[in-house]
């Protein structure tokens, strides 16, 4: 068992199999020894700890991501598949605000596949929208000049491909 | 939150998005998300992808550049193309090749003229230039387009006459098979049941019809794009253009009329469908179409020309229906003879027919023979194996010998070695050598005299007749190796092979397969081949060999 302790000082006693889906987690027992005792993980609330440490329970017997493999293949080498496995799909149906800390955090703690699924879930947010939806969907203020703005319409005038 | 992520979070994200429009539409949303959008690795997938097709010279680096200049050019030619309000299919066809081969626009610009143009005219031209170009990807896309959005703004005559354009092809196959889910607002009254349709509709639908028979034009353009050549349909639909496979198209259209609320019959099927139009005020009408030319509809003395003299106009027989498709037959198959080689469609079709046509009660003598000495013309061998096929179906001993000798004048009679036969010295089953040509073959039948010969040479044209020194001389009809067809040689020239000749039989005379209806095997004591049950009884004299 390891104790992991979120920026607000909660305390998560989590058995080792489960935290060890995390990699940075998984290299700092290995540093540490088996009494590694309280690990303490800033900047991950707990609200958003215990959301991740509910993905790492049930994820805990997937087989780990080759740790060589990530060297060699760069984000486009990668295939493009944007399949959520439907445990990971209501998984991530929380509101943005948690989806991106969720996101931060597994980029953080190294968790590979949650990151992965969490960047899938933003995209399949983003397709088949206008720039204008995007805006609104994620609350983003539109800081184009009126020049930049016109220039946009013109190059995006029609949108193909689908 | 997604502008406030770090930069290789977001590329992450961005790297998700499979469609350009999505990484365009990211591109235009805010000062952040562009500078990370225009990573040049998120643009280089997407400018391969969409010009891979066009031969074009890769871009090196400056990818988004390179595709945001390239999508700006097309977006002006798709303005300037949606501004024309209205002009003939050649027209449009000659714009969209300008276009293209300007190399100012790809296919897909070319498959949102498809979808969405206001002009159908455009649309469709559009659509056959990209079935033309034989583009994979255009094709997928336009097979999956939605066919509301294709029949945006067309009233149901031309959406009928569209899809007929396309029925020789199989983006017309495709069509046809989504034609279930489109929703006519025109065609409200006939799909119904329990409505009939209008005789206005009716008649405009098949006047649309005939108006488009010789419609639309062939294109010329060759561009290099990949090939669909080793698609078998695309292959036979291809080469086949005129003449089709009349049967799919006879089903597609009566699918399509029965999809209207039309009542239609195979009327000489695959050619003429009768398609009966109900009207409340005149009653019951009729169109004959002509499925096999390009659905045009026939005259009054058309439709009576296709039935027999001195019969009264009623309901076509099936003797009618076979003969109707013998000559459809025949002219297709003259057709490719020209060309060369037949296509197995035909051969397929050839099959289907003469299971029907030998049927006896179906077909008189005159008929027959007709269809025997075409079919022996072109199809020596092939002729046989079908043959086989048809015995299978009508499987009795009898059906058999009967269908042999239908086939085959030379085995309708009973060939007995007697007196008249002395000149004959070979027997069925023997290989022989022609010394003068040098040709190997077996001898599968034989005639006393030359007048025989003759007789039989003459239904073969165009084969070596091959005359002999003597009246009383004995000729043989030879199926000859490499060529693969029956040929008439005199004995002078005939010289019998034997086991010192030193010829692998097996090897030279396994090819020809349609032998095995004539031939048991090879006998390697007689040295000959060993005939059938069928051949011992046109040949009995032969047969006592054994």
């Amino acid at each position: 068992m390891v104790t992991l302790v979120s920026s607000d000082g909660v305390s998560f006693n989590v058995d080792q199999k489960v935290a060890s889906r995390s990699a940075l987690i998984k290299n700092m027992m290995e540093d540490i020894g088996e009494d590694a005792g309280e690990i303490p993980v800033p900047n991950v609330s707990s609200n958003v700890l215990k959301k991740v440490i509910e993905y790492c329970t049930y994820h805990k017997d997937d087989p780990l991501p080759q740790s060589g493999e990530d060297e060699g293949t760069s984000a486009a080498d990668k295939k493009k598949s944007t399949v959520i496995d439907d445990w990971d799909y209501n998984f991530l149906q929380v509101d943005q605000e948690m989806l991106f800390e969720i996101i931060l955090t597994a980029n953080y703690l190294d968790i590979k596949p949650l990151l992965d699924v969490g960047c899938k879930t933003v995209a399949n947010m983003i397709k088949g929208k206008t720039p204008e939806e995007i805006r609104r969907t994620f609350n983003i203020a539109n800081d184009f000049t009126p020049e930049e703005e016109a220039q946009i319409r013109r190059e995006n005038e029609w949108a193909e491909d689908r | 939150m997604l502008q406030a992520i770090p930069y290789e979070l977001a590329l992450t994200i961005l790297h998700h998005l499979d469609h350009l429009s999505d990484l365009l539409a990211v591109y235009n949303t805010c000062q952040r998300l562009r500078q990370v959008a225009c990573d040049e690795t998120l643009w280089k997938p997407h400018l391969n992808k969409r010009y891979k097709a066009e031969n074009r010279p890769e871009a090196t680096g400056e990818y988004r550049d390179e595709m945001l200049r390239r999508l700006n050019t097309e977006s002006v030619i798709l303005n300037v193309l949606e501004r024309i309000p209205d002009s003939s299919a050649s027209e449009w066809m000659n714009l969209f090749k300008m276009a293209f081969n300007l190399g100012k626009m790809c296919v897909y610009p070319l498959t949102q003229v498809a979808q969405t143009h206001d002009n159908i005219c455009a649309r469709w031209t559009a659509m056959q230039l990209l079935h033309s170009m034989k583009h994979c990807a255009g094709i997928t896309r336009l097979t999956s387009v939605n066919s509301k959005q294709l029949m945006k703004g067309s009233d149901v005559t031309h959406v009928f006459a569209m899809f007929h354009c396309f029925t020789d092809s199989y983006l017309g196959h495709n069509l046809a098979e989504n034609c279930d889910r489109v929703d006519f607002p025109d065609l409200q009254g006939i799909t119904t049941s329990d409505q009939e349709p209008t005789r206005v509709l009716l008649e405009q639908l098949l006047a649309a019809n005939a108006d488009l028979c010789g419609v639309p034009p062939r294109n010329t353009f060759t561009a290099d794009f990949r090939s669909l050549s080793n698609h078998y349909i695309h292959d036979i639909l291809h080469k086949d253009h005129v003449y089709g496979i009349p049967l799919t198209r006879a089903i597609i259209f009566c699918k399509y009329c029965s999809d209207y609320g039309l009542e239609a019959h195979p009327l000489l099927f695959p050619a003429e469908v009768l398609v009966r139009v109900n009207d409340k005020g005149t009653g019951s009408r009729f169109f004959v179409v002509d499925v096999y030319r390009r659905n045009r509809i026939l005259t009054h003395s058309e439709v009576l020309a296709l039935v027999p003299e001195n019969e009264d106009v009623g309901a076509p027989t099936l003797r009618d229906t076979l003969v109707r498709s013998m000559m459809n037959l025949q002219a297709s198959l003259e057709v490719n003879v020209r060309r060369g080689v037949p296509s197995p469609t035909e051969c397929y079709y050839l099959m289907y027919t003469l299971m029907a046509a030998f049927m006896p009660q179906h077909m008189d003598s005159t008929r027959k023979t007709q269809l025997q000495v075409f079919l022996r013309k072109y199809y020596p061998l092939d002729v046989l194996v079908m043959l086989k096929d048809i015995n299978r179906v009508f499987a009795t001993d009898s059906t058999e010998v009967t269908l042999l000798e239908q086939l085959d004048p030379v085995l309708r009679t009973v060939k007995s070695r007697d007196s008249h036969s002395k000149h004959v010295n070979l027997y069925v089953g023997q290989v022989v050598h022609h010394t003068r040509l040098d040709l190997y073959g077996i001898v599968v039948s034989w005639f006393v005299n030359s007048e025989t010969a003759y007789e039989e040479t003459a239904q073969i044209p165009n084969r070596e007749i091959d005359v002999g020194m003597e009246e009383s001389e004995a000729y043989y009809q030879v199926v000859v190796d490499g060529v693969g067809e029956k040929r008439v040689f005199a004995e002078s020239n005939l010289v019998v092979v034997d086991e010192t000749s030193g010829l692998d039989i097996m090897d030279t005379f396994s090819h020809l397969h349609g032998l095995c209806l004539m031939f048991r095997g090879w006998n390697k004591e007689e040295y000959r081949f060993e005939m059938t049950e069928v051949m011992k009884r046109c040949y009995p004299g032969d047969a006592k060999h054994f």
